[in-house]
């Protein structure tokens, strides 16, 4: 059973394609680790996840619901960090969170659990303004979590953070699915995070997606073609160059 | 949910300044009255007619200032941290955040005719006395500036929700301004233009005051016309609103 369900799903801007044909399948109660390189397509899917960018072509389903008729219904229980946290600056993190609780309808007490999942607590009433660039990346990730959401669309969570702070979002992330019953779409550059996390890879390059499968079949596959398979960085930096080899190859 | 739309104005200074603006504007009757009282007693003609001839202008500039201001400070907020990215990713819909912002300012702008309501109503009767149809006429006129600068406020937060950069729509809407207070004489399609639309409907107010009649036909029209144009910035701002979602 898939939580995310993509077919053909294409974004078109002017004469360039962000995302093209793509068929994305995210299992129900795992960690999906979303890689590619820079400009790859991975946010603009994500927005196209949202609503917040209409595809040009193509369908996707979450959760059996489809897009755009049961939006509403969608966003109700999906959280979400896409590229930069937002906020606002002249509210307090509680007072930002409580926005977010009050148009979900959430109990009140899901504001401090939101805060102390993601270690904000003791900064919760000072203005977001104020906050270092983790503590913002941690009121980003706490609007995400807030409420327990089904589904979390997350677009490099551990920007800005620490080491320390790194190893507890990735063991936070990793707990969901077995703790909450969550679904996490997680994208990121820090390869070996996503080897630490997910349980299934979708690797897209200039908007298509050239391996979707786990990390063992993506080993399996890699092995097949000759690429190296020591670590998932070197795996994935010789597909994207054979991709696009073949690219500039075709142009 | 206008509670959210208030709690994300808390620490910007907008109801401060909405109160401090709407009181000096209020200040404005009594301070030039108290100046010189014998110019404004040694007159003959309605009272409210005498007054608004002598500081409504200056009045409504200040209130429109403030509705500049507030429209631009409200999206200010929603832009400045991004927070609109999240708030359109969550169930909302996107002319609602719109909507909800008009009916804060709206009730914000019915404030400062009350402050000014209040300030005229102490000018009367300090220096001339009130009359009985003083409040009649003051709620009469007091109606009309409020519909008439409907589709000022509504124009002017249409403005600040299509321009992320809070100096363009600032910029646009003192532009707007400007040309307001030296373009009332023209035709009366020119009256129509948002910003217009309340310094026209002044003059012919203060006009048909002075000369004790209800409403003349170039007054009815520019209200029917500002209905008109109530509804129609009310339609335009729920597809502005939505495409917004997806220019960000």
């Amino acid at each position: 059973m898939y939580m995310i369900e993509t077919k053909n799903l294409t974004k078109i801007y002017g004469n360039f394609a962000a995302v093209q044909r793509l068929n994305l399948h995210v299992r129900k109660g795992s960690i999906y680790g979303f890689l590619g390189p820079n400009g790859a397509g991975k946010s603009t899917t994500m927005k196209m996840f949202l609503g917040l960018a209409r595809p040009t072509a193509g369908a996707f389903t979450i959760a059996g619901m489809e897009y755009p008729k049961d939006r509403m219904e969608i966003l109700r229980r999906t959280g979400s960090l896409i590229e930069e946290p937002a906020f606002y600056g002249n509210l307090s993190g509680r007072e930002n969170l409580d926005i977010i609780r009050k148009i979900l309808d959430l109990p009140k007490d899901s504001v401090e659990d939101a805060l102390s999942l993601t270690g904000l607590s003791h900064a919760a009433d000072r203005p977001a303004r104020k906050y270092s660039l983790g503590m913002k990346q941690r009121l980003g990730l706490a609007g995400a979590l807030i409420g327990r959401p089904k589904l979390l669309i997350l677009d490099e969570p551990t920007n800005g953070l620490d080491p320390a702070g790194i190893h507890e979002i990735r063991t936070l992330i990793r707990s969901l699915p077995e703790k909450f019953g969550c679904t996490v779409l997680v994208s990121s550059h820090l390869l070996p995070e996503i080897e630490l996390m997910a349980d299934d890879i979708g690797i897209l390059n200039h908007g298509r997606l050239l391996f979707e499968g786990s990390l063992e079949e993506l080993r399996q596959d890699a092995a097949l073609r000759g690429f190296p398979t020591d670590n998932l960085e070197e795996t994935f930096l010789a597909l994207i160059d054979e991709d696009n080899l073949r690219r500039r190859g075709l142009a | 949910m206008l509670s959210i739309e208030f709690r994300k104005l808390k620490s910007t200074g907008f109801l401060p300044s909405i109160v401090i603006g709407g009181i000096l504007a209020a200040l404005i009757p009594i301070l030039n009255t108290a100046a010189r009282p014998d110019t404004f007693t040694s007159q003959t003609g309605p009272v409210l007619s005498i007054l608004l001839t002598a500081n409504a202008q200056m009045i409504l500039l200040l209130h429109l200032i403030l509705v500049i201001c507030g429209a631009c400070t409200m999206f200010h907020t929603e832009y400045a941290g991004r927070a609109l990215n999240h708030m359109l990713a969550l169930p909302l819909r996107a002319e609602g955040l719109y909507f909800k912002k008009a009916i804060i300012l709206i009730l914000c702008f019915l404030l400062l005719l009350t402050l000014e309501a209040a300030g005229l109503s102490f000018c009367a009767s300090r220096w001339f006395g009130l009359s009985e149809d003083f409040f009649p006429e003051l709620i009469r006129y007091l109606g009309s500036i409020a519909l008439l600068s409907l589709p000022t406020i509504l124009f002017m937060l249409l403005i600040a929700l299509l321009n992320e950069n809070m100096w363009v729509s600032l910029g646009i809407g003192i532009t707007f301004l400007s040309m307001a207070t030296v373009l009332t004489d023209g035709p009366f399609a020119l009256k129509l233009v948002p910003f217009l639309t309340p310094f026209a409907g002044l003059e012919e107010t203060c006009t048909v005051l002075a000369a004790g009649d209800t409403f003349s036909g170039d007054l009815k029209n520019l209200l029917l016309c500002a209905v008109a144009e109530t509804i129609i910035l009310i339609i335009a701002a729920i597809p502005a609103a939505r495409t917004r979602r997806y220019t960000l």
